[in-house]
């Protein structure tokens, strides 16, 4: 494996951040809720002589280092007491364990207290999953790992790194399911982030909602959505990282975060570079293997952040981000060789926060967004090449290896987003919310050599607005066993461009404009038999409007659908959860059941002239699905899921016509039905000895059923994807209480063939390695 | 150690499975004298899956595609004789051309060949055991042996590209020793060039597969020569005349319509050009723009499927849409005439004969399958004679 310079240059960089950690003492301990003993997770410590602070972590615990002396810790968080402790650092080692009060007067404004945020997060009456920190942090893989490990969930990607991720939610994926980074959507930004370019150590917890995504993240996710919770650093905070993985990957990620008199400022990125360059079979030429050399993929992400919490607002950030992306098209079918795609980002995030804000219970908290992006595909090569070395000419004068035309497409966009959320509790039982996300987009698109090739232009300004909104309100019985949340949303839609008639037979473009509005309503229920034990509810009816795309085609062989109606959903859920965590031990297991009935699809159609999206089918899933986690011993943690999902097509007949329609009650093709996943844990401190260290062993499975490609129809029908069993295994070591750590991992250990979709083959045994630096 | 009986039963009861599998015989009949085929769209739309199989008559039955033989989504399996050539079509679902035969009325698997990719190989002709095949996703035709499966020579055609490099050689046909390929010239992929409204046909010498020459209509207007899956798109009538249909960029962009070359001839006969778009259909108020699919039935009457653009809602839809038309054309008289059959979508468009009818592949408001028409007395099937599960895609009936 090539180590390249800049991995070099990672590595120096990371050293020169680290701090001398001699002649200190290493204050630490755990803080419990006084009533029921629980660690309280996410405790704000702050040793106010040094203007250094912590937060707890999932056990409760904090940790620091600190020079000798005698110093003032406040340890405070929302819906406790605050306790101010005076402690004697006089030697190297000093525990001070806290117990800590629910706060009456908070008591009021919370509906769950003492428990994790991940812990409260799913016990919301909407059906999610949360995947913790913890989960994530062992792993030297990406998201995209991680995620496919949860129930209900499959990640389609096309490749390795840097490649299309496509997440599926209960069979439902696409644009059905909402992409959101701190609750920002991400649908339309594909091009720029994908799920996996977001380091792991960046991410606090990914939530999944499934079925239902909260009125507070705006768009029109049908199907559910993801969220990924960037961490919330302690006031001075430092952490590297560097991964080095099979293909000539290279990761390197680093945060540096510094506090001072209440204004906080920070730097962070992310630079990947992979090459991806390994073995597959050729899906059109069985039997034919080559490797993989014209997929190098590289990405930089630079940002930054201010935030000061001593102005009007209780907290304002501000933040740029600036992200670069170039990456090679690897072909698949056929042997491309210069195809390229280049992405440039750059935005500016900024986010007011409020309690009551103008009258008292009023929660304010009010985000911008601005983002200028750059987009380029370039497809110009003057020749072709085959997987065996035969030179061919372009498909056209102009050149091009991909398709049936060349491209050399720049598109800018402008985006501004606004969202606001207002959240006032009218009472001790009774709390609304209202959103509003109001999106602006301003495309300016071209295809010089499309347009040079076909004759005319193709594509054109264009400019969106949509804006989604959402009021909801919660009940709260008064012993808190009861919960409902009823949500209305509304989406308005509009979009003006100009089109020409196919073969630009006028030359002469059309304006076009266009506007959709719809609702969606939705309502969960929660009812808790115990502290651990409850029950969950909800029903959906709900709808996506139709992408720009869609409605717009692509000026050329995907023609406009301006009269497509948007896509319904109706979504139940119910769901039984049991979660008994207490002394640093857990046993969860919940249990869902659930039924979706799709209408108004909209599919693309490929039709002699041109290829359109239109209003096509229905399907209705049933499903149930059951995940279980359980620290069986203090060192030995165990889990599994298994999921269930039953996709059938429900057209009583063919569209438009009374013929009966032949694939009624047919399982939706291309769409994993069943599937499972396992994983077993060894965790102890000082293994090898000495002290402050912790090594994690973990191995897990997944187990994927072998399903179609199609409708299946005949008895001799071949266009299958296997069923797939992968292994992979994983240590990792932490050094100096959390603060090195070491992970090495195997992916795919028994080197199973593995394919996405039909015939995309995904890498097979794979390795990695990441060290890791955390000061705090 | 003792092995119990049932475990042999079921040992043995997994070998014929197994084995049935791998024979991959149409099971549907063992009489079979007709070959259809079926293709369903999935989901997504962009892909999809389709069939072939034989059935022994049109007796009125519903045919399901349980023991079909799977096909590329986006081709018609070719019939030869009694060789049936699947091929990958535009689709890029395998490089490999299938062959079949029908032995004692069942298909049965007889060969393999390995395409070159990025090939799209749509259409065959045979001669003898030599086999041609177009291929326009590279600009050539390839000759193979399609008893032993070897190539004997591949044609490179680039260099008759007008617009680029490549001619994209579409539906073929042999006479007299010369092999006739009709040339859509495509440019940016899908159309032909807008200023160029011509029909280019190449002509091949099969004694030593060398090109003999390129040769040029640019009299009416009328351009893409054959339909690459309409094998019938070329064809010799009674008199050994060659005619050439004419899709004109399916009627959008040039003129349709249909041109000839005359028996003994290897130039376009410049008496003979006949245009539907200009030609008033009888029976029918709407013009055509051009011609879904044909089939030359006997003196000089040709069955067709006219794509009838006054019937597609504004923007188009496909599936919905009925607005392909069963007519007979007169190649001679150059008349178009409705007959009594109802429209179909775009998905429904084949043409065929079985004995003396004349045989339509149609996806109709109210039955999707085959319909049967009888020129000898004009009459008509209301509905479906063979129902299918899916789009009836190609007839082809065993001579």
């Amino acid at each position: 494996m090539q180590l390249k310079s800049y991995s070099l240059i990672c590595l120096v960089l990371m050293l020169a951040i680290t701090p001398k950690l001699t002649a200190q003492t290493q204050l630490s301990g755990t803080v419990t809720d006084t009533k029921t003993n629980e660690p309280v997770v996410g405790e704000n410590i702050i040793i106010i002589e040094l203007q250094k602070g912590t937060i707890t972590d999932d056990n409760g615990k904090y940790n620091f280092f600190i020079p000798e002396g005698k110093y003032t810790l406040v340890f405070s968080s929302i819906g406790y007491e605050t306790v101010e402790k005076k402690v004697n650092c006089d030697e190297s080692e000093v525990i001070i364990n806290v117990e800590i009060c629910e706060s009456v007067t908070q008591m009021e404004e919370v509906v769950v207290t003492g428990k994790s945020e991940a812990r409260q997060i799913r016990e919301q009456a909407m059906p999610i999953a949360v995947i913790t920190m913890n989960e994530l942090q062992g792993t030297v893989s990406d998201v995209s790992d991680v995620l496919a490990k949860t129930t209900g969930v499959q990640l389609r990607t096309s490749g390795g790194e840097g490649s299309a991720t496509r997440i599926s939610v209960r069979g439902l994926e696409g644009k059905r399911i909402g992409f959101f980074v701190n609750g920002t959507p991400m649908n339309d930004q594909s091009d720029f982030l994908d799920l996996n370019d977001i380091p792991i150590d960046l991410i606090d917890r990914v939530e999944i909602y499934k079925g239902i995504a909260p009125a507070k993240f705006g768009g029109s996710a049908i199907g559910g959505a993801v969220n990924i919770v960037t961490k919330e650093y302690p006031p001075t905070y430092v952490d590297a990282s560097y991964t080095i993985q099979s293909f000539n990957t290279h990761k390197a990620s680093t945060v540096i975060k510094s506090n001072k008199n209440g204004y906080e400022a920070g730097i962070g990125g992310f630079y990947t570079y992979a090459e991806n360059n390994y073995k597959m079979e050729r899906p059109l030429q069985p039997g034919k293997y080559v490797i993989r050399d014209h997929d190098k993929f590289k990405k930089i992400a630079i940002a930054g952040g201010f935030s000061s919490k001593k102005w009007w607002f209780d907290e304002v950030e501000i933040e740029p981000v600036v992200l670069f992306t170039e990456k090679e098209i690897q072909g698949i079918e056929y042997n491309i060789q210069e195809a390229m795609s280049y992405s440039t980002a750059y935005a500016l995030s900024n986010k007011n926060e409020k309690k009551d804000f103008l009258i008292k219970g009023l929660d304010a908290e009010f985000s911008n967004l601005y983002a200028f992006t750059v987009y380029r595909f370039k497809d110009k090569a003057m020749q072709r090449c085959s997987w065996e070395g035969e030179i061919r000419p372009p498909v056209t004068v102009y050149g091009g290896e991909i398709g049936v035309q060349p491209n050399d497409v720049y598109t800018q966009k402008h985006s501004f987003l606004q969202k606001t959320n207002l959240n006032f509790i009218i009472n001790e039982h009774n709390s609304i919310n209202f959103n509003s996300q109001y999106n602006f987009a301003k495309g300016i698109p071209s295809d010089t050599l499309l347009d040079k090739v076909i004759g005319y232009k193709t594509l054109f300004n264009s400019s969106m607005n949509s804006w989604v909104s959402g009021l909801s309100h919660e009940f709260n019985s008064p012993n808190k066993k009861f919960t409902n949340v009823f949500t209305l949303k509304y989406y308005f839609y509009s979009m003006q461009t100009q089109l020409v008639d196919l073969y630009g037979v006028s030359k002469i473009p059309k304006d076009i404009a266009m506007n959709k509005n719809d609702y969606g309503i939705s309502n969960a229920i929660r009812y808790r038999f115990s502290s651990d034990l409850l029950i969950k509810s909800s029903l959906a009816y709900d709808v996506r409007l139709p992408a720009e795309n869609e409605l717009l085609g692509d000026g050329f062989i995907i023609a406009p659908s301006g009269n497509l109606e948007p896509e319904r959903n109706t979504s139940f859920n119910l769901g039984l959860m049991y979660d008994k965590t207490n002394d640093s031990k857990r046993f969860q297991i919940e249990i869902n059941g659930f039924y979706m009935q799709l209408e108004n699809m909209i599919r693309f159609t490929g039709g002699p002239l041109q290829n359109k999206y239109e209003n096509f089918g229905e399907m209705r899933t049933l499903g149930a699905e059951i995940e279980t986690k359980w620290d069986a011993t203090k060192w030995l943690y165990l889990w599994g899921n298994v999921t269930y999902q039953d996709l059938r097509d429900t057209r009583e007949y063919e569209s438009s016509s009374s013929v009966p329609n032949p694939t009624k009650g047919d399982r939706i093709p291309n769409i994993p039905y069943f599937f499972a996943n396992a994983g077993i844990e060894l965790h102890k401190a000082n293994l090898f000895g000495g002290k402050g260290q912790n090594t994690r062993w973990f191995s897990d499975g997944s187990f994927v059923e072998e399903y179609f490609y199609d409708f299946e129809q005949s008895i001799y029908q071949e266009r299958r994807i296997p069923r797939t069993f992968t292994i992979n295994s994983g240590i990792e070591h932490s050094l100096k209480n959390q603060s090195i750590y070491i992970s090495l991992q195997a992916n795919n250990l028994t080197d199973a063939k593995i394919l996405s979709e039909f015939n995309r083959p995904l890498p097979g045994r794979n390795f990695g390695m990441k060290i890791r630096y955390v000061w705090k | 150690m003792k092995i119990k009986p049932t475990l042999l039963i079921f040992s043995f009861l997994a070998i014929a499975f197994f084995s049935c599998e791998k024979e991959k015989d149409n099971d549907i009949t063992n009489n079979g004298k007709i070959l259809i085929s079926t293709m369903l769209p999935n989901p997504d739309g962009w892909s999809g899956s389709a069939y072939m199989q034989l059935i022994e008559n049109l007796e009125p039955k519903s045919v399901t595609n349980s023991s079909a033989i799977p096909i590329a989504y986006s081709s018609v399996p070719i019939v030869c004789g009694d060789d049936v050539f699947s091929i990958p079509g535009w689709g890029s679902e395998i490089d490999i051309l299938t062959k079949y035969s029908r032995v004692n009325g069942k298909l049965i698997e007889k060969g393999e060949y390995a395409l070159p990719e990025q090939s799209w190989a749509t259409n065959v002709v045979t001669n003898g055991d030599i086999a041609y095949i177009s291929c326009p996703g590279i600009g050539k035709i390839l000759v193979i042996n399609h008893q032993n499966m070897s190539l004997v020579k591949e044609i490179d055609i680039t260099a008759y590209g007008v617009g680029d490099q490549n001619p994209d050689p579409s539906s073929m046909l042999i006479r007299d020793n010369l092999l006739y390929v009709g040339l859509i010239q495509a440019v940016g992929g899908y159309y032909p060039a807008p200023e160029r409204p011509n029909a280019d046909v190449l002509i091949v010498n099969t004694e030593n597969n060398e090109v003999i020459k390129m040769i040029t209509n640019s009299t009416v207007g009328v351009s893409y020569p054959t339909r690459a899956i309409d094998p019938s798109s070329i064809f010799m009538d009674e008199n050994n005349d060659i005619y050439v249909v004419c899709l004109g960029g399916f009627g959008a962009l040039h003129t349709s319509g249909v041109l000839r070359i005359k028996a003994g001839e290897t130039d376009f006969d410049n008496s003979y050009q006949f245009v539907f778009n200009t030609t008033p259909v009888t029976g029918e108020t709407n013009p055509t723009d051009y011609m879904h699919a044909v089939k030359y039935y006997a003196n000089g009457k040709m069955y067709a499927t006219a794509d009838i653009p006054a019937y597609y809602s504004n923007p188009m839809n496909y599936i919905e849409d009925r607005a392909v038309l069963p007519v007979e054309i007169d190649i001679y008289a150059k008349t178009i005439k409705t007959i009594g059959l109802p429209r179909s979508n775009a998905f429904g468009v084949s043409v065929g004969m079985y004995e003396e009818q004349v045989i339509f592949g149609l996806a109709t408001e109210t039955s999707n399958g085959f319909f049967t028409y009888d020129p000898s007395n004009g009459t008509a099937s209301s509905s479906a004679v063979v129902t299918t599960d899916g789009y009836p895609y190609s007839f082809a009936t065993f001579e």
